[in-house]
């Protein structure tokens, strides 16, 4: 070190990067070491380590976690006495059987006329209109072209489907408080 | 070109008038009943569901107090203290299924619930609830003397409007009282050629007129529909087998039979 003093006396350049760099490690803004027992040192370590272990396992138990789907979700309460819920079982006679099958069997076709019918409508239709559109344009040309313009205004159609009974008039609800138990699943 | 194209046909487009015509239609309020199988089928999936099920707690709760009450009769026949059982019987289930129909019991008879709809008059839009029902109309179109048989609502188009303008304007000029309606679309969605008898093809010099339909479905909250009595002299509301036996002319029925869907 003396040596390279020396040497640094040649320089000088050399001399203010060499001095200055040392009080720089001990400045006066910098908080003094305090000295530890190395046992200590250890021990803080481990509980450090072992405190991040924890949040890391933390995080990933419920980093992404998604919303329970109560359907499939285990119902811990009602599942304590599942077994006097069993119903007792129904033993079903052939005919039981074969009545449910031409049941489905049934009412599958019924599904599959109702389905052509709607087709058969949707087709039916679509040529109708192909037609009316074609004599309008031999008709008029202008009023062709506003046919066929698009009615966005009148989209989107929403259509509240048929209820089991029709509104009551002149209906009036009870009084009461609206209480939204919507489960919130942001955080 | 659009030009000269557009005076070719004016040129020697066949004199016609055109007609919008309105197929104004209210939705079903209530659902159709079941069908048959319809009917058999849900039966026979509900008692297959409630085999599958477990019981819950309303059933387990049936069971228990079923338990308490054969209970109680027996004590009661060995004539023992009874209070303390009682208390803890409470209320049973099948004592609080009596007060639920008592309840809806005196629902049903202060709302009157199964009103049947098909009694009422055809210019009532409360009938058929649960069908699909159009405005037909006996009208005098502007002329005098003349009245129209059984028609779905007509205008005739004036120049500078659209095919939609003029269906629009059908509307509102044959009808009054509190409703809304929308048209579905700017296209018709079938047309009918009308021929003109022929004393009055020769006399105006147009032998036909085009008649375009277009749907409009009645807004689910109109309450009351009346008809403007100077364009319109009878109206009603009828479902499709009441439209093919009330209407007359095959082929305009037939370009008009898909306003219904059912």
């Amino acid at each position: 070190m003396s040596l390279l003093s020396n040497f640094a006396k040649l320089s000088l350049f050399q001399t203010r990067s060499i001095h200055q760099t040392l009080p720089v490690a001990s400045s006066v803004f910098m908080k003094r070491q305090k000295k530890i027992d190395p046992e200590v040192a250890k021990q803080r370590e481990a509980r450090r380590r072992k405190r991040l272990e924890k949040e890391i396992r933390h995080m990933q138990k419920h980093s992404k976690k998604p919303k329970p789907v109560d359907e499939l979700t285990l119902d811990v309460k009602s599942a304590k006495n599942i077994e006097e819920r069993r119903r007792p079982p129904i033993e079903l006679t052939i005919e039981q059987i074969d009545e449910r099958a031409i049941a489905l069997k049934d009412y599958t076709k019924s599904r599959g006329a109702l389905q052509r019918e709607d087709d058969a409508w949707i087709r039916g239709v679509l040529t109708s209109q192909r037609k009316a559109l074609e004599e309008l344009k031999k008709v008029s040309p202008e009023l062709y072209e506003a046919a066929v313009q698009p009615a966005t205004a009148d989209l989107p159609l929403i259509m509240h489907g048929p209820s089991l009974t029709p509104p009551i008039k002149n209906y009036e609800a009870p009084d009461g408080d609206y209480i939204d138990t919507t489960r919130v699943w942001t955080s | 070109m659009h030009l000269s194209a557009r005076r070719f046909f004016a040129q020697n487009a066949p004199k016609l008038d055109i007609f919008a015509s309105v197929v104004l239609s209210r939705a079903p309020v209530i659902a159709p009943p079941m069908s048959e199988v319809e009917q058999r089928f849900q039966r026979l999936q509900k008692a297959e569901e409630r085999e599958k099920s477990l019981l819950n707690d309303y059933e387990l709760k049936t069971k228990q107090d079923e338990k308490m009450v054969a209970r109680r009769e027996q004590l009661a026949r060995e004539g023992k203290e009874l209070s303390e059982l009682d208390e803890q019987i409470g209320v049973t289930n099948a004592v609080r299924e009596d007060e639920w129909k008592r309840k809806a019991a005196e629902l049903d008879a202060k709302y009157n619930f199964s009103t049947d709809s098909g009694t009422l008059d055809a210019k009532s839009l409360q009938r058929l609830l649960d069908r699909q029902v159009v405005l037909i109309v006996k009208q005098k179109l502007g002329e005098k003397g003349y009245t129209s048989p059984w028609i779905l609502p007509q205008m005739k188009h004036r120049a500078g409007e659209t095919l939609r303008q003029t269906a629009e304007r059908c509307i509102g000029e044959i009808s009054g009282g509190d409703f809304s309606a929308s048209i579905s679309g700017n296209a018709p969605f079938a047309v009918f050629t009308h021929k003109y008898p022929a004393p009055v093809a020769q006399k105006t010099g147009v032998p036909c007129a085009k008649i375009f339909f277009f749907m409009a479905d009645l807004a689910q909250n109109s309450e009351e529909f009346s008809v403007n009595p100077e364009d319109v002299s009878d109206y009603q509301w009828v479902n499709r087998e009441e439209f093919w036996k009330t209407v007359p002319g095959t082929d305009y029925k037939k370009a008009a039979r898909y306003a219904f869907l059912e």
